[in-house]
């Protein structure tokens, strides 16, 4: 990424899993955009963003819009490549062959398999307005830069 | 990813759930593994789904709402959802109880025929606390029938006082009285909890406590009292007695039934529909040796005091115990039974039976219990799971081997003889035994498993450092079972962890330095107990001036919560392992927690995760009351005890 660059920076102290990202996420990326009905939906809307526990605290995992990415090293099809312009590692699902190579590759498994449509499917910061950082209830996620996100006051931890 | 992490301290689980994972059966732990991480809004009590302008939730890093839609704060939020917990558990127990007393009042008109009364002495102790009159004069079958009634009659009562609290010492009774704290009528109570805790009407988590408080109240020394009172009655006032616990009192050779949920109206039928002759000529005829009753949970510990039939295991072993492929039967009532248990026994040839209307699961075999036809519903059980047999897949069965004795049956009642001896039953000794400091004081250690800790390490730990500190430790539920199955409710295990002035007593009277009271419900023995030991003198004219303490290091359920509550409701301080989930509110999390609800109650509630930090808490304030009642130092001081002194200097 170059400086200057925005993507989702997440603040693990701030996260309490409970998993509105994801759900924002889904919705967003679904048929209908409406929680009743996209629940329904098949094959379902699938989250970019999953709640982890890593090391014993709670971790929002999404596409780190790598400097080097090894999912575009892997891929073959050239589905993956990373953005010139922007910085950010996009993903063209039209020329996937669903693989799974990437999922291999990528060290934060932020990339993702989907079965029931045969392709790789990856955060996409929602063409600049990312869903799960207007959900997240603790501001514990930010779109925004490096600089801004280590500006950003640091939370003690509350009994 | 995951690391094999080690999930319980009984090796018979470790085990148990290697060779479910090699069968792809899911567990609990697995379960609550894949649940992880879980949402902290909730762990803290700051989500509230009470009305449809939300659901809310209060960040508790304070820079988004503080507030949910309608106004209420953390305090308010927390403080409600508490207060639900409260009620469920106290409904769980006084549901129970209620069956009970309902139970009594079909024997006593003679429509229940297969139960009668057993102890009459205890009828006529309870008729004499119910107000009953002619307790001592009348015919049992009559006084049997009032008794009934006036036990029946506490439920739905909607002015006045519960009538077992008169039990407490005067004290007591007038500081409840005082503080508004004596519940109307059991029902009454939850039912005025649901309604304060609807939207928009207790606002005042002060007040919303002081209910959850009485609401408590109604469940120890009403729903629950009224169980364990009334159970006596009608099936016998345990004794001590040897019984065995663990995965490996499942038999090979042998139909094996596991009685599973809470209440013994049932369980005391498979009993003794399990010695029927011409079942056991059935059993025989499909090639098996006998029948083999163990049990799980609640009513497990209930046949345990009374019958001697063994715990195959506590809450969290329930699927485990299904997986050794060895059952033919688990037979379920109430509580504590996870949905989990019908996909389980469907990799096995294992019948799960549903017994009660209030608990089913989707397709699973109903067979309605009914205290009319009590032993006929029970043999017709008893016989589905014989006829089970032959289907036993013998490349399935992996019985863990591990059982471990056991000393049950303590009851409040009994130790008027244990330490008084037949011809002086008397809590004298008791008293005596702690005022000299042979024993520093008595600790409840009680409640469920949680796959949240390492499965028995707190239970242990803290046990075990309670004792080698002379402090008698009584139990129920879960965590007695845990215990009993590291061999701490043997009376070998004085001399393997007691200090010395408990090993003492210990010997003198043949006890275990552990002593298991029985079931959940039976908790109600440890407020009757203290009762005795205030009334005996010596140690104070209030349960608050006891040196005892209470604690719940695995808590799970909502009914622990209640129990937790009473126990603080009556003067002694409850010490739980994870907290109550409160956390995301200061004010109330200090109220709970801290000098007020002591000053008001003579109790509070503590937090302590670590199980040796929680009973030395538990300790310190033993020694506090100890030296408030002017009592002699500790006989044989203890290492803790000779730190504390060079710290003090």
């Amino acid at each position: 990424m170059a400086k200057g660059d925005k993507r989702i920076f997440a603040d693990d102290a701030r996260c309490l899993a409970c998993r509105a990202c994801e759900i924002a996420c889904s919705l967003r990326h679904s048929e209908s955009g409406v929680l009743e009905q996209a629940i329904a939906e098949r094959p379902p809307a699938r989250s970019c963003v999953v709640v982890r526990l890593n090391k014993g605290k709670n971790s929002p995992v999404q596409c780190m819009q790598c400097a080097r990415p090894k999912c575009v090293e892997v891929c073959e099809p050239g589905a993956l490549r990373k953005d010139e312009e922007t910085g950010l590692v996009v993903l063209d699902q039209s020329k996937c062959t669903g693989c799974g190579l990437c999922v291999e590759a990528c060290p934060f498994d932020a990339i993702f398999l989907d079965d029931d449509r045969g392709v790789a499917y990856k955060c996409d910061l929602c063409g600049g307005q990312p869903a799960c950082v207007a959900a997240c209830p603790t501001g514990s996620l930010l779109f925004g830069t490096r600089e801004e996100f280590r500006a950003r006051e640091k939370v003690g931890s509350r009994e | 990813m995951a690391e094999k992490q080690q999930r319980s301290i009984d090796p018979a689980t470790e085990r148990a759930l290697e060779r479910a994972a090699e069968r792809e059966i899911d567990t609990v732990w697995d379960r609550w593994a894949a649940m992880q991480p879980q949402c902290g809004f909730g762990s803290l009590g700051v989500c509230c789904r009470i009305c449809t302008m939300g659901p809310c939730r209060i960040d508790p890093f304070g820079e988004g709402p503080s507030v949910g839609v309608c106004g209420a704060t953390a305090d308010t939020i927390a403080a409600r959802n508490l207060a639900r917990m409260i009620a469920s558990g106290v409904a769980a127990h006084s549901d129970h109880g209620r069956d009970v007393a309902h139970t009594m009042l079909l024997m006593a008109k003679g429509e229940a025929k297969d139960y009668q009364v057993k102890h009459e002495r205890k009828l006529r102790e309870v008729a004499g606390y119910l107000g009953i009159e002619g307790a001592d004069t009348k015919d049992p079958q009559q006084l049997a029938l009032a008794v009934a009634e006036a036990a029946y009659a506490q439920f739905g009562q909607q002015e006045g006082e519960l009538s077992l609290m008169r039990r407490a010492p005067k004290k007591r009774q007038d500081l409840w009285r005082k503080l508004g704290l004596w519940p109307r009528g059991v029902d009454r109570e939850v039912v005025e909890i649901m309604h304060r805790t609807h939207m928009g009407v207790d606002n005042d988590y002060h007040n919303i406590v002081l209910a959850g408080m009485r609401t408590a109240l109604a469940d120890g020394w009403g729903g629950s009292m009224i169980g364990t009172d009334l159970q006596d009655i009608m099936l016998g006032c345990p004794t001590p007695i040897r019984a065995k616990v663990n995965l490996g009192v499942l038999a090979e050779d042998k139909v094996n039934i596991v009685i599973h949920g809470h209440e013994p109206m049932l369980s005391e039928m498979i009993v003794e529909a399990s010695r029927d002759p011409e079942l056991l000529k059935l059993a025989a005829e499909k090639g098996a040796k006998g029948i083999q009753l163990s049990g799980i949970c609640c009513t497990a510990n209930e046949v345990l005091m009374r019958q001697g039939v063994p715990s195959a295991g506590n809450f969290l072993q329930q699927e485990v115990a299904i997986a050794t492929g060895a059952v033919e039967a688990m037979i379920v009532d109430v509580q504590c039974l996870m949905p989990s248990l019908d996909e389980v026994s469907r990799c096995f040839h294992t019948k799960l039976i549903t017994t009660s209307p209030k608990a089913k699961f989707p397709g699973v075999e109903h067979i309605e219990f009914d205290e009319r036809r009590a032993l006929d519903v029970a043999k017709q059980i008893v016989r589905i799971a014989i006829e089970n047999f032959p289907n036993r897949k013998p490349e399935l069965v992996e019985i863990p081997k591990e059982t471990m004795d056991l000393v049950a049956g303590f009851t409040m009642e009994y130790v008027f003889e244990m330490l008084g001896g037949r011809f002086r039953p008397s809590y004298r000794p008791l008293n005596d035994a702690i005022m000299a400091g042979r024993i520093r004081g008595v600790a409840g250690v009680v409640g469920c498993c949680n796959p949240n800790v390492l499965h028995e390490s707190c239970h242990i730990g803290m046990v075990k450092e309670l004792l080698r500190n002379d402090v008698l430790v009584v139990q129920t539920g879960c965590s007695a079972v845990s215990c009993a199955k590291h061999g701490l409710l043997q009376p070998e295990a004085a001399f393997e962890y007691a200090g010395k002035g408990l090993q003492e007593v210990c010997e003198a009277v043949g006890m275990p330095p552990v002593l298991h009271l029985g079931s959940c419900v039976d908790n109600s023995r440890i407020l009757t107990a203290c009762c005795q030991m205030v009334a005996e003198g010596g140690l104070g004219e209030d349960i608050s001036d006891l040196p005892v303490a209470g604690a719940a290091p695995e808590w799970m359920s909502e009914k622990a919560v209640a129990i937790g509550m009473y126990v603080v409701a009556s003067g002694i301080l409850t010490v739980f392992g994870k907290p109550l989930p409160v956390l995301g509110s200061r004010a109330l999390t200090d109220f709970l927690c801290g000098p007020e609800l002591e000053d008001l109650v003579g109790a509070r509630w503590a937090f302590e995760e670590d199980p040796v930090k929680a009973a030395n808490l538990m300790m310190d304030h033993i020694d506090r009351k100890r030296q408030a009642l002017k009592l002699r130092p500790m006989m044989y001081p203890s290492e803790r005890d000779k730190e504390l002194a060079a710290v003090s200097g």
